[in-house]
């Protein structure tokens, strides 16, 4: 439905866009003794470390080859330095290399760099290394991502072709919270079925208690290599089609694709999905909850006429956000932003999608009555006057937010009554306003 | 830039390369170790230098990577609207890189300047833009001339070293470009400098009115809470004191032999250091008149500060700290807890100068305290458990460390939105290290759940 415009300018001002690098960083975050190694300067990876460690406000383990102005001219032995340092210090399970601005822009042949590492240390032949390009200058914290799920899944091999009936594989786009993933287990597994979720970004919401120095409690690279014996691979968020396709071509397993588990249709088709591969009927849980998000949708719907929201989020989320509040709440779209070109885009229920940064939604922000994005809206919401639905990455000033889930019948409710609550303030003190006073006496 | 380079990396007045042997001094201060580094980038540090001109916009000539992390900076500053917390950024494209971005570069200060009219505009330079060779210094230039804005290029691409020398780029830069191009509208006597405050969570703003009463006037904040036009004038200060002597001493120095400015070194930190820095200004400016109401001020601030705290100090009394910073903070907290009455175990000596550990190691003589060059989370958790120490305070880097360790943990990097400088910093850092010393919180967070303690259930 709708358009793309790019906004052409030479300067962007608040960015929302975040880069490939972080995207990709996320993913192995969300694997179980994973670590990813940045082959740039330090600083590419000091902000990307801060910029999550912030969101999440856990350590998020990540490292650097921290390539200084000799190595940068000259090439060099960076990168086998680091793999060394990072093995024999943290024995990580998986190593993802990631590149960046400065090597893709020198055109190293990372790819290359990894053979030559094996053949000179055949004594870690065992350990596994997966290389994701995520060049800045190309692509969103997205894209990123899906690059990173890719190359993990491009790196698995079949395992004893075993079909496992009771599991499937679970794809997980970057807008998903560490709650919605708890909240997609819990579905899935109320089905009889046991869910393999890539990444498993639950890890991130506070659950480890004590210090690490390698993610612990996300995917399991042991259950990694059973993802080639699931019997379907569910693909959450539009993003998530690709890796779902690689798994497809590879093992065979077919798979579907959810762009959005926040509302009550995109949750009604997914319990009946899992309902005819489970051939288990949906439980009780859900029958109530279903109830209870139109009951919340009844509640708030009074607060949604006429309404207008300026969003800025990444392509996936947009359009899950976009979809239930336009569609299903009837709450209009002032403007959406968003940071990077996805096929999702044209499904997108408004008028006109822009890439742009968080100046033009200040400059689009029109009628709106809310503006959602991430806590970087603030300034915006500031010089506005409007109210900040935080919602996105980076989510710096808010506690609490990883524990918020937007998906299944529950999450949308919470979402429901979140934004209900902003406009029912809105319209109370509204009504308190004092006329002029000429105008009402006679 | 290659010549600057080598005069910084030779800093005379970096006690901490005095000391080294002329083969050492073309050494970088540590080369970082690949998969064992942490820590900003060159880049990070020069705009940690001049981000505070508020009233400037800062335009990072860059991929996303180096710009995505805007409004992080626990800089404060009173201008209306402050650029600090916006991030100005090219973005370059996959295009832009090919093709070169000199012009977009260009187009995006003309874009600032008629969109936001700042003062002026820093222009940073990043590794991707350094490699494909665009000469940022001649675009500034160049828009300098058409525009009314003076546009400052920034040269400090990250892969040329840490955070540390961004710093000093940064001062390099603020020398050759700004400070001596404007004149204050009158002098007196009594102007000084601050260099190397950043106004972190206003600290600066707990030690102006000091000078305020003294009479003696902060000509130029280099860089808190600062405007531009008050950095085209700091070459008519009397004096200047510098902050963070790691960071920006080289600056001080530069300034003394350029324009005869004397400088010494001070710190806000702690009763003592604040009241010594005081009396050094008094006594710099040679006026006896001076000098007898800095003591008069100083007995009365001490003697305020010390009566709020005397209720507070019972809470801390022979409590164990341990401190992971850098730079000055490595020994000025250690003084600032100690007058809290508050032991500390240990400091870590990272971004410390010479100078700086020397000031350590006379102070913990003939003590078992420990120094530490630099250390992982685990390894200071591990001095934490073995020193048995109550709590422990260092930069947000380690603030996970210590949640995940359950150590009560006080923030003093320079993100933090707690101001510590100054006599009244001294009353807020003895409460809030008093507010998580003693939170019920970390007696729960010690607790077994039920089904751990077996003998209990069966």
């Amino acid at each position: 439905m709708a358009t793309l415009r790019i906004i052409k300018k030479s300067c962007q001002v608040n960015t929302l866009k975040k880069s490939p690098l972080l995207g990709a960083s996320m993913v192995f975050l969300g694997i179980d003794g994973a670590l990813s190694l940045h082959h740039g300067s330090q600083g590419c990876t000091a902000f990307t470390k801060n910029l999550l460690t912030a969101h999440f406000r856990e350590i998020t383990p990540m490292q650097t080859t921290a390539t200084n102005d000799i190595a940068t001219i000259l090439g060099g032995s960076n990168l086998d330095e680091g793999l060394i340092n990072i093995i024999k210090k943290h024995n990580p399970s998986l190593i993802a290399i990631l590149s960046t601005g400065l090597v893709e822009t020198r055109g190293d042949d990372i790819g290359g760099e990894i053979r030559d590492f094996f053949e000179l240390h055949p004594e870690y032949n065992n350990l596994s290394i997966v290389h994701v390009s995520t060049p800045d200058f190309k692509g969103d914290a997205e894209s990123g991502y899906t690059n990173a799920v890719c190359s993990v899944v491009e790196s698995l091999i079949a395992k004893n072709n075993h079909m496992n009936k009771k599991q499937v594989n679970v794809l997980a786009s970057m807008m998903l919270t560490p709650g919605d993933i708890d909240e997609i287990k819990e579905i899935i597994t109320s089905f009889g079925l046991t869910p393999i979720v890539l990444p498993d970004l639950s890890s991130m919401s506070g659950e480890t208690d004590h210090y690490y120095t390698t993610p612990e409690g996300g995917v399991s690279v042991n259950n990694l290599s059973e993802m080639s014996n699931s019997m379907y691979t569910i693909a959450i968020g539009h993003s998530m089609t690709k890796p779902a396709e690689i798994i497809n071509r590879k093992f065979n397993i077919p798979y579907k694709v959810f762009n959005s588990l926040t509302g009550v249709m995109p949750v009604d088709q997914l319990l009946s999905f899992l309902s005819e591969i489970s051939n288990e009927p949906v439980s009780d849980k859900y029958v109530i909850q279903r109830k209870r998000l139109i009951d919340a949708m009844l509640d708030s719907h009074f607060y949604f006429g006429g309404k207008k929201i300026a969003i800025g989020l990444e392509p996936d989320h947009l359009y899950a956000i976009t979809y239930f509040i336009k569609t299903e709440l009837g709450i209009n779209i002032e403007c959406a932003i968003t940071t990077c070109d996805s096929n999702i885009i044209e499904q997108i229920p408004v008028f006109e999608v822009m890439i742009g940064d968080l100046e033009d939604l200040e400059n689009n922000v029109g009628k709106a009555n809310l503006i959602m994005t991430n806590s970087n809206g603030k300034i915006a919401a500031e010089r506005k006057s409007l109210p900040l639905y935080r919602v996105g990455l980076p989510i710096k000033d808010m506690l609490g937010y990883q524990l918020k889930c937007f998906i299944g019948y529950k999450g949308s409710a919470n979402l429901t009554y979140d934004i209900g609550n902003i406009f029912m303030e809105e319209d109370e003190e509204c009504s308190h306003k004092k006329p002029d006073i000429k105008e009402i006496s006679l | 830039m290659k010549d600057n380079l080598k005069t910084l990396l030779k800093e005379p007045g970096c006690s901490h390369n005095r000391a080294k042997s002329d083969k050492d001094k073309l050494k970088k201060c540590s080369k970082p170790t690949p998969g064992a580094a942490s820590g900003g980038c060159a880049f990070d540090g020069a705009q940690i230098v001049l981000l505070p001109i508020a009233d400037a916009a800062h335009l990072i000539h860059s991929p996303i990577n180096c710009s995505q992390s805007w409004d992080n900076r626990g800089t404060r500053s009173i201008n209306k609207e402050p650029f600090y917390r916006y991030g100005f950024t090219t973005m370059l494209n996959e295009t832009d890189i090919v093709f070169g971005s000199e012009s977009k570069l260009l187009s995006a200060i003309k874009e600032i300047d008629n969109k936001y009219k700042p003062s002026a505009i820093f222009v940073y330079n990043t590794c991707v833009t350094a490699m494909i060779g665009e000469n940022i210094e001649d675009v500034c230039r160049k828009a300098s001339k058409t525009l009314k804005t003076p546009i400052i290029p920034v040269d400090a691409p990250g892969f040329i070293g840490s955070k540390n020398l961004g710093n000093k780029l940064a001062g390099d830069a603020l020398f050759r470009y700004v400070i001596g191009t404007g004149e204050p509208d009158y002098t007196t006597k009594y102007d000084i400098n601050i260099i190397g405050e950043y106004n972190i969570a206003g600290e600066l703003w707990q030690v102006l009115p000091l000078f305020r009463e003294l009479g003696i006037r902060v000509l130029s904040k280099i860089t808190g809470d600062s405007s531009y036009r008050e950095l085209t004038y700091a070459h008519k200060a009397k004096a200047n004191v510098v902050i963070c002597s790691k960071a920006l001493g080289s600056l001080a120095r530069k300034m003394q032999e350029k324009y005869g400015i004397p400088y010494f070194e001070g710190s806000f930190y702690g009763i003592r250091e604040t009241s010594k820095t005081l009396r050094k200004f008094a006594k710099i400016l040679g006026d006896k008149n001076l000098q007898l109401r800095t003591e008069e001020l100083i007995k009365i601030k001490e003697l305020e500060t010390n009566n709020e705290l005397s209720i507070l100090l019972p809470y801390l009394k022979d409590k164990k700290a341990f401190v992971y910073s850098g730079g000055i903070k490595s020994w000025s907290i250690v003084y600032q807890l100690e007058e809290l009455g508050v032991q500390a175990i240990g400091t870590s000596t990272r971004k410390s100068t010479e100078n700086d550990i020397e000031k350590l190691r006379e102070h913990f003589e003939g003590t078992q305290k420990i120094l530490m060059e630099k250390g992982s989370g685990k390894e200071i958790l591990d001095i934490l458990d073995k020193e048995k120490a109550d709590f422990f305070l260092a930069g947000g880097r380690n603030l996970y460390t210590a949640v995940k360790g359950k150590y009560p943990y006080i923030d003093v990097n320079q993100e933090r939105i707690q101001a510590y400088a100054g006599y009244k910093g001294m009353v807020n850092l003895a409460k809030r290290i008093i507010y998580t010393l003693y939170s019920p919180v970390f007696k729960m967070a010690k607790t077994d759940a039920p089904w751990d303690l077996p003998h209990k259930l069966k």
